[in-house]
């Protein structure tokens, strides 16, 4: 836990009413420092999505709280929700036609959140224009999402994201209808755009491939942060055993339940891992 | 590398109204250009009906007003002169028309004696329109008992006053000026003469007066101008009085002859005018006729007033419902364009964008649909009203729309209209919206409320100077419908939303299918309602329309009270059968019933007289004798008009009794004493009331308070005179074949030929003729709004139609379900909204005519058969939207529109 951490999120409670009412974040810490990549993992239902609305000010939380850039997110000031989402955080969801306003072309839906604060067209227009070249479409500028591919579309919704220059990015679920190669080129993208823009990158996905890309990863279970893995550790110390043994942890193969046997395949410098039954 | 933050500051806000807003709402318009043109079409309906039904009404007041003018701009106006004059043996009645009179100015009337004895009970004026017609085109005049008293103040005696003048003498009011001259006073006892009888009526004098105006006389000009005109230039321009308050020169000198002749007549005239006296009298007789005659400029423009306000009423009644079925229109597509954008919306709000700002869109999105629509709307409007009055049965050619048709004040035609559409609009629009949108619509609604409220406090009240006496109904009207509209819309948004997916796994028939997926899309309750509202307007359009027309049939009948009515005195005057009434006329019942078309014939007569208890005959009454053997097989009779039926009501007048309104204050045994009035004198006769009446028959014309009905043959041997006689004939068609029909023609009063005058009148045509239009207008719009809702829902279902595709269901089977599924809303709407129909009519049939005391009452009318004639049109929608839907059902599969279900 750092004290200059960028999103400071201390002992979250999120409880849904009904009956009977369902809790989903219990009690739930979280650090990410400015300029940190960080992956959010976890089974369905563990709250991963439900946190990052709670991020985005668009839901409120039962208890605990949260803080971005040492400002209060409160889901239930919407005037301050609209700031925040403004000029703090930038937000990817799964599905591109989620993202992109589908009669915009993509320097327009670049630059729609740009025209909500009230900026400069022209200096809008610059900016989107940059970010899509950030993210390898200058020459998609006119396009509309139905022309682009779903990694183009997720990678304009990026740009969309970035347009107002937010302190963090909270993308969910960002490449889930994505095939492989599009996946690792978002992946590389949100460790560019780090790069180049200095902005933090919280993203959840239940891909472990996210791995290679992130400064960590998070394991979420019930609600809570249920450990942490860096890139390293599943890069080999931890998963690998003395014995040259891979040991996969508990929680992880919890979320994919434990095969029978499994397959193990080279692909280049890849291991992949293939569970059969 | 991290970017040099500070480089450029692109958070900087720009000072003012975000303008990309605009321009964001204006690119959302684009993209939905198929749902915001539907929006700006209706919506330009609206506003074009909206604005062309005044228009219409407005243009056709001023054409009919022109057709009553014959279009000309100047008017002469005459006086003619009612007085009597005592000679030396008898009083004689003289009148005269302003030429005489003012070729005789000065000279006056003279009796041999040297003196001059003038009493004016009366003055006519009469205004005429160069090239309207041979004859004057109308008249008024002053009576005593009416306009006397707000036109003049008595001054001396009090008038009237039976206790001054006992004895049943007949009171008059004298002119003081006159009065002075003729040395009548207060008490003075007169003889008038009746031109009509020739019979002496002794009278008294019981009041002098002087007119009110300063000038001392009331002139027709400002008579017409309190009544008629809002301002005293518009009838300068129509009637050429001049500028200056100047009355024309026939007036002066016709005023300056009633009430000045007898003073500046000096002794030394009176000679030469002595000679001229019987001529005059003998010309002013054969004059007077012919001003009877003549319709009344007053009573012909009463009924224009009349007419304007019924036309306006009923186009109202018409058009509101119309233009409360385009705004649900409206709200429909609206629904429809913030649905799909719901996604997009959500996503304004994820990009930064405040709840305010997407009202902002929106809203300006819904401004500029309203203003386009709005000017369209209003450039259709006029052309509109031509059209309304261009339609063959709409308006008789003689009172088509020839005048160019605009908006009187086209600045408050703008205000108004765009303040309803854009309230209309932003209602549809924002269905979706949050609560800083109905806060913003409870704004906008207010200063649109408050804009009408200014617009109609300073709208044209006038066509042409015609005093228009209901200008604001139409928009008050529309723009609470508007409102109404739009709150129920926004209250039950929510019941319209949340489509339910069909559980493919157990789809089986199409029909099963189709009762399974109804009620599951929320366009399927816009439709059917929109559909019922449809039909039931336009079925009571149409019933409404038989109704009245079967109304105005019974009701002429029964104000005739038979098919023709032969004035007696006047087949005997037109027969050549001299002045011996009655006995003289060579046409008896008996004979009438030999003409050809002749079915029966009876003999009524009428007479004024008193009745009541023995010794006690002091109500007014009228007195109608009818022939019990055969008035029912000829008169026009509702059951409703007594308590029992005709027959039994016929058979007790044989055995002598009488039948009594309630007015006559006598019960059912009763004995009355009824005197009848028999112009010289008064007979009594008494008789046992044997019937009770319910409603005086209307062909009486007297409005006496009791109505006392007896044996004909009782009467007739009572008074001996055929004057008041008539004979009724029941006749088919052949009796206006018949070769008699040239020589009667004048002298019968015909309920056929009356029906289809009224039916031709120009108002009625145009109501009817809207009616029409309103009628076919509503269906079309309710199967078009049906059918649209049905692509609607079926577009919304894409996903759902290509998942019961994969799992095995046939195209046709579901382009089968889908007809089903538009069939089981379209019919059972079709038929819900015929009976709310019938059942709005019956109510709105008494709003639309005033029943007055002694009309018919209004009874429904409509055709039952009509509604498996609509049954079958609903059906055929189905059919229409079924050709679209089984073309998509049987389209490949659609494996994208997977991800498109459920779009809400």
């Amino acid at each position: 836990m750092s004290s200059a951490a960028l999103v400071e999120v201390r002992d979250l409670v999120k409880v849904y009413a009904g009956e009977p009412p369902t809790t989903v974040l219990r009690g739930l810490d979280l650090d990410v420092d400015a300029a940190e990549v960080v992956g959010l993992i976890g089974p369905s239902g563990c709250g991963k999505s439900t946190l990052l609305r709670i991020l985005a000010g668009r839901e409120s939380a039962t208890a605990g709280s949260v803080h971005i850039g040492g400002t209060r997110v409160d889901g239930d000031d919407d005037a301050a929700g609209v700031r925040l989402r403004r000029h703090t955080v930038g937000i990817v969801r799964q599905g591109a036609d989620l993202n992109l306003v589908s009669h915009l072309d993509a320097l327009a839906n670049v630059a729609l959140g740009a025209d909500f604060v009230g900026t400069n067209r022209r200096r809008s227009t610059e900016r989107a224009a940059h970010l899509l070249d950030l993210v390898g479409l200058a020459d998609r500028t006119t396009a509309k999402p139905a022309e682009l591919s779903g990694g183009q579309q997720q990678r304009v919704a990026i740009a969309a994201a970035l347009i107002n220059e937010p302190a963090v990015v909270l993308a969910d679920e960002p490449t889930s209808a994505l095939d492989r190669r599009s996946s690792d080129q978002v992946w590389g993208l949100f460790d560019h755009i780090r790069g180049q823009l200095g902005t933090t990158v919280l993203v959840v996905s239940h891909e472990m491939a996210l791995a290679d890309h992130v400064d960590r990863v998070l394991q979420m279970a019930d609600g809570a942060i249920a450990g942490e893995h860096s890139a390293a550790n599943l890069d080999g110390s931890t998963v690998v055993d003395q014995r040259g043994r891979i040991r996969l942890p508990a929680d992880w193969l919890a979320d994919r339940g434990t095969p029978e046997s499994v397959r193990i395949d080279r692909d280049g410098d890849d291991l992949i891992i293939r569970g059969d039954g | 590398m991290c970017e040099d933050r500070d480089s450029v500051s692109y958070h900087r806000v720009m000072p003012g109204p975000n303008l990309a807003l605009l321009g964001l709402g204006m690119r959302n318009l684009r993209s939905q250009a198929g749902l915001v043109g539907a929006t700006v079409a209706i919506a330009a309906l609206i506003v074009a009906l909206t604005a062309a039904v005044p228009l219409f009404a407005r243009a056709v007041s001023g054409d009919l007003f022109a057709v009553s003018t014959a279009g000309a701009d100047r008017a002469e106006v005459r006086i003619a002169w009612n007085g009597s004059v005592h000679g030396p043996t008898s009083w004689t009645e003289l009148s005269a028309v302003d030429d005489d009179l003012r070729a005789r100015a000065g000279r006056g009337l003279v009796l041999p004696d040297g003196r001059i004895r003038s009493l004016v009970d009366s003055v006519r004026f009469q205004v005429r329109v160069p090239d309207a017609g041979p004859e004057a085109v109308g008249s008024t005049s002053l009576s005593w008992h009416d306009d006397l008293r707000e036109l003049a103040r008595i001054t001396d005696g009090t008038f009237p006053d039976a206790s001054f003048a006992p004895g049943g003498r007949i009171e008059v009011a004298v002119e003081a000026q006159t009065a002075a001259l003729q040395g009548i006073g207060v008490g003075t006892d007169l003889t008038l003469a009746l031109r009509s009888t020739e019979v002496s009526i002794p009278a008294t004098v019981v009041g002098l007066w002087v007119a009110d105006d300063p000038d001392g006389w009331v002139t027709a000009p400002d008579l017409l101008a309190d009544r008629y005109f809002t301002d005293r230039a518009a009838l300068e321009r129509i009637f050429g009085i001049g500028g200056n308050g100047q009355e024309p020169d026939a007036v002066r000198s016709a005023r300056w002859l009633v009430s000045s002749s007898a003073a500046d007549l000096t002794a030394a005239e009176a000679p030469a005018v002595r000679s001229e006296a019987a001529g005059l009298v003998r010309a002013a007789t054969d004059l007077v006729p012919e001003l009877e005659s003549d319709t009344r400029l007053a009573t012909q423009l009463d009924r224009f007033l009349e007419d304007t306000v019924s036309m306006r009423r009923q186009m109202v009644v018409v058009m509101a419902p119309v233009l409360a079925a385009l705004a649900f229109f409206t709200l429909l597509l609206g629904r429809q364009r913030a649905a799909t954008r719901r996604r997009e919306f959500d996503l304004w709000r994820l990009r930064g964008a405040a709840e305010r700002q997407v009202t902002t869109v929106v809203m300006v999105e819904a401004v500029a649909m309203a203003l386009l629509a709005t000017v369209i709307g209003l450039l259709a409007a006029p052309l509109l009203a031509r059209l309304l009055g261009s339609f063959d049965g709409f308006l008789d050619p003689s009172a088509r729309i020839g005048r160019t048709v605009w908006f009187t004040r086209p600045a408050a035609a703008v205000g108004v209209a765009t303040g309803l559409v854009v309230l209309v609009a932003l209602l549809a629009a924002s269905v979706r919206m949050q609560r800083e949108v109905v806060t913003s619509l409870t704004v906008l609604g207010a200063a649109v409320v408050a804009l009408l409220a200014v617009v109609l406090a300073t709208a044209p009240t006038e066509v042409d100077g015609f005093r228009d006496p209901a200008p604001f109904v139409v928009p008050v009207l529309v723009a609470a419908l508007a409102v109404g509209v739009g709150a129920l819309g926004l209250v039950n948004a929510g019941r319209f939303v949340r489509p339910r997916m069909v559980d493919a796994t157990t789809g089986a028939a199409s029909i099963g299918l189709a009762v399974r997926r109804l009620g599951t899309s929320r366009w399927m309750a816009g439709p059917a309602a929109l559909l019922a509202v449809g039909v039931a307007v336009a079925l009571t359009s149409a019933a409404v329309g038989r109704s009245t027309d079967q109304h105005l049939e019974e009701t002429v009948r029964h104000d005739v009270g038979a098919d023709w009515v032969i004035q007696e005195s006047l087949a005997v005057r037109l027969l050549g059968a001299g002045d011996g009434g009655l006995r003289a006329d060579p046409m008896t019942s008996a004979q009438w019933r030999e003409v050809d078309g002749v079915e029966a014939a009876t003999r009524v007569g009428e007479w004024t007289g008193s009745v009541g208890p023995p010794g006690r005959a002091a109500t007014d009454m009228t007195l109608l004798a009818i022939d019990p053997d055969t008035f029912s097989s000829v008169a026009w009779w509702r059951d409703d008009y007594a308590d029992e039926p005709l027959a039994t009501l016929m058979d007790r007048l044989r055995d002598g009794g009488v039948l009594a309104s309630p007015g006559a204050g006598l019960t059912v045994g009763a004995t009355a004493e009824v005197r009848v009035f028999t112009g010289t004198d008064s007979r009594v006769f008494e008789a046992p009331v044997v019937g009770r009446l319910t409603a005086a028959p209307t062909w009486s014309s007297d409005a006496s308070p009791a109505v006392i009905v007896a044996p004909f043959d009782t009467i007739a041997s009572l008074v001996g005179d055929a004057r008041g006689f008539e004979t009724w004939l029941s006749a088919g068609d052949g009796f206006e074949r018949s070769a008699r029909e040239a020589t009667f023609v004048a002298a019968v009063e015909s309920a056929g030929e009356r029906i289809d005058a009224i039916r031709q009148d120009p108002v009625r045509r145009g109501v009817h003729g809207v009616l029409s239009f309103a009628a076919v207008l509503l269906l079309g719009l309710g199967l078009l709004g049906g059918v649209v809702a049905v692509l609607f829902a079926d577009r919304a279902r894409a996903g759902e139609r290509s998942l019961l595709r994969a799992i095995g269901f046939p195209p046709r089977r579901l382009g089968a379900a889908a007809v089903l599924e538009a069939s089981l809303v379209l019919v059972p709407a079709m038929l819900g909204g015929a009976l709310i129909g019938l059942a709005v009519t019956a109510t709105l049939l008494g709003g639309l005519i005033g029943v007055g005391t002694g009309t018919p009452g209004l009874r429904l009318v409509s055709d039952l058969r009509l509604l498996p004639v609509l049954a079958v049109g609903a059906l055929a929608a189905g059919l229409v939207s079924h050709v679209v839907v089984a073309r998509r059902a049987a389209a490949p599969l659609d494996l994208h529109s997977f991800a498109n279900e459920g779009e809400s």
